[in-house]
């Protein structure tokens, strides 16, 4: 059974690996041929997996916290505030979510009134106007009712529907290419008018508010404050790398040393002119060709570890068979 | 999508035909020794270290994502795992990325496994922090700080929060060893860490702790595509010196190699 698992795994790496190292070495087309035409498609399929480890995340976060708390063990309290935020963030996050999804419905709602009116317009020839028309004023009319539930009473907005809604009741039969016109404007006019109270709706929103409080007033500041730590973190490197233990490190010093003095703009403490082009020399000549060196060096690798993967040539990590 | 240039899919071809034919090789019973490399030798003596002073082990993949690296991250993940389940010490090892995360969770459950010492596998040792970068790094830094870890393994891709990571296992006097191919970040680690693998010295750890003929070969044919490349580079050097000195004429510009396009060869637009 195993052997089959392997069999089948190695099949399937095969084929992948093939895939994607054809589509990268053609060309994007070969005549008429086109040989990532699906590509998109593909990628979107890797996603999709990748997108199922994420519920495992979850999982694992929610597993281990819980049993810290559970258990009462060091820091408990930490995982308790973490699983508090989690939820929060989720219950909030996810409230604005459907109140997104609503407000976006409705806007759809409008703007396929609007493009319902021209098919009326020009399909008057093969079906009845009349019904059309009145179907449409009563679509209005719901749509009234579902925004005035959504955002309370709204005079100016209810007198702007009742008018649309006459208006379109008195429509003709055979109605001209400028009442059709002058309608779509109406249209317009109340499209934008209720979109714009829509995203008023959704920013004053308990939850629009409080997503914005755990995002912008939580998160990023604290991701900002662990990220200004690295300021301090620098310079306690900077000093280690100033410690004269071997040969190399000496070198280190002496070439930091150089680099720093070279970086100094012209001014009081301008040393010497030579110093910015011996700087530049170094990084130029010394650091640039070293760092190329390892580049060369872990592609080749990347390269040589991604064929015995393609070929199935690894012993992967995964694999519970000793090499004796 | 990006695809390769004409010279670009010629090399990737050329190296890969090597690196294909010298495993093939390998497989026909040719063996090949490798250099020892001492950090990789301290891995082993880090993971001892930890265990002698009754403090866990520490691992983080960094932000390494599926693909070649994160195998030979693993491969070195399961070595440590090994350790510390035959010699029953704990071992941490948080993720940033969920994908990460399961083949992570299934190196570590193989390698107690193969130990026999399943039931001595903690379902906390692996575990999902954030995706996020800071996030994560706040979530390393707690555990480090929580635990007391004797050695700390900082092996992958990793950005901004490298010297995070490494800074919070100096704090609390692990022994770490780093190894990455990012470029920037090899400075911060040097200078913090106990030991550094450059480059493609992370991908030989996993030739070194296992003796899979496979993985040597590997290392073998890399070192010819690196002198390949070396060649190249002399080559390319005295055709540009002499063309600037003018003694070969312009049509011997590598500029025109370099430059092709697959439309200028197939005449397409």
């Amino acid at each position: 059974m195993r052997k089959l698992q392997r069999i089948i795994i190695s099949f399937f790496t095969f084929i992948g690996g093939l895939y994607f190292f054809l589509e990268f070495i053609l060309p994007k087309t070969i005549g008429t041929f086109e040989f990532g035409a699906y590509h998109e498609q593909i990628l979107k399929g890797v996603q999709v997996i990748g997108i199922m480890a994420i519920g495992l995340g979850i999982l694992s976060i929610v597993r281990v916290h819980s049993k810290n708390i559970l258990g009462q063990k060091t820091g408990w309290s930490n995982s308790l505030v973490l699983l508090l935020g989690f939820s929060l963030m989720l219950a909030f996050q996810g409230a604005n979510f459907l109140d997104e999804r609503t407000n976006n419905s409705i806007k759809k709602k409008i703007e396929l009134e609007k493009k319902f009116l021209i098919i009326v317009d020009k399909e008057r020839e093969s079906k009845p106007v009349k019904p059309r028309l009145n179907a449409l004023a009563s679509e209005l009319v719901q749509l009234q009712t579902e925004l005035s539930t959504r955002l309370g009473a709204d005079d100016q907005q209810k007198n702007k529907f009742d008018e649309l809604h006459r208006d379109v009741l008195g429509v003709s039969s055979d109605f001209t290419e400028a009442e059709r016109l002058a309608l779509e404007a109406k249209f317009s006019v109340i499209s934008e008018s209720v979109s714009s109270s829509l995203d008023t709706y959704l920013e004053n929103s308990f939850s629009k508010k409080a997503v914005d409080l755990f995002s912008n007033g939580l998160f990023v500041p604290l991701g900002s404050a662990m990220f200004a730590l690295l300021a301090f973190y620098i310079a306690n490197a900077a000093y280690r790398s100033f410690r004269v233990r071997s040969v190399e490190s000496f070198l280190l010093m002496s070439a930091a040393i150089i680099v720093m003095l070279g970086q100094i703009p012209q001014g009081p403490m301008y040393i010497s002119e030579d110093l910015p082009y011996f700087r530049l020399w170094l990084l130029k000549n010394i650091s640039t060709p070293a760092f190329r060196a390892i580049f060369f060096g872990s592609s080749i690798a990347g390269l040589a570890m991604a064929i015995r993967i393609w070929f199935s040539l690894e012993r992967g990590p995964l694999d519970e068979s000793e090499v004796k | 999508m990006e695809h390769a240039s004409p010279i670009g899919a010629f090399f990737i071809i050329v190296f890969g035909g090597i690196i294909l034919f010298t495993l093939l090789r390998a497989g026909r019973g040719f063996n090949f020794s490798i250099r020892k490399i001492r950090a990789i030798r301290a891995i082993d003596e880090a993971v001892e270290r930890a265990i002698e002073s009754g403090r866990p082990v520490l691992f983080t993949s960094g932000m390494t994502g599926v693909g070649p690296l994160l195998y030979a991250c693993l491969g070195i993940l399961k070595h440590i795992s090994i350790n510390t389940a035959r010699l029953g010490a704990k071992l941490f090892a948080p993720c940033i990325d969920p994908e990460v995360f399961i083949f992570t969770q299934s190196t570590v459950q193989s390698a107690y496994r193969l130990e026999g010492k399943t039931n001595q596998y903690d379902e906390s040792a692996v575990r999902f922090l954030s995706d996020e970068q800071f996030a994560y790094a706040s979530g390393y830094m707690g555990i480090a700080h929580r635990e007391k870890v004797g050695a700390a393994f900082l092996f992958g891709t990793f950005a901004a929060e490298s010297l995070i990571l490494a800074e919070a296992g100096d704090q609390v006097g692990a022994m770490q060893i780093a190894g990455t191919t990012s470029n920037e970040q090899i400075p911060f680690f040097i200078t913090t860490c106990d030991y550094t693998l450059l480059g493609e010295e992370l991908y030989a750890a996993g030739a070194f702790f296992s003796n899979d003929p496979i993985q040597k070969a590997s290392l073998r044919a890399q070192d010819l595509c690196k002198l390949l490349i070396l060649g190249l580079v002399i080559v390319g050097t005295i055709i540009s010196t002499l063309g600037n000195l003018g003694v070969i004429p312009d049509s011997w510009n590598l500029k025109n190699l370099l430059t092709l396009t697959w439309p200028k060869i197939f005449g397409a637009t």
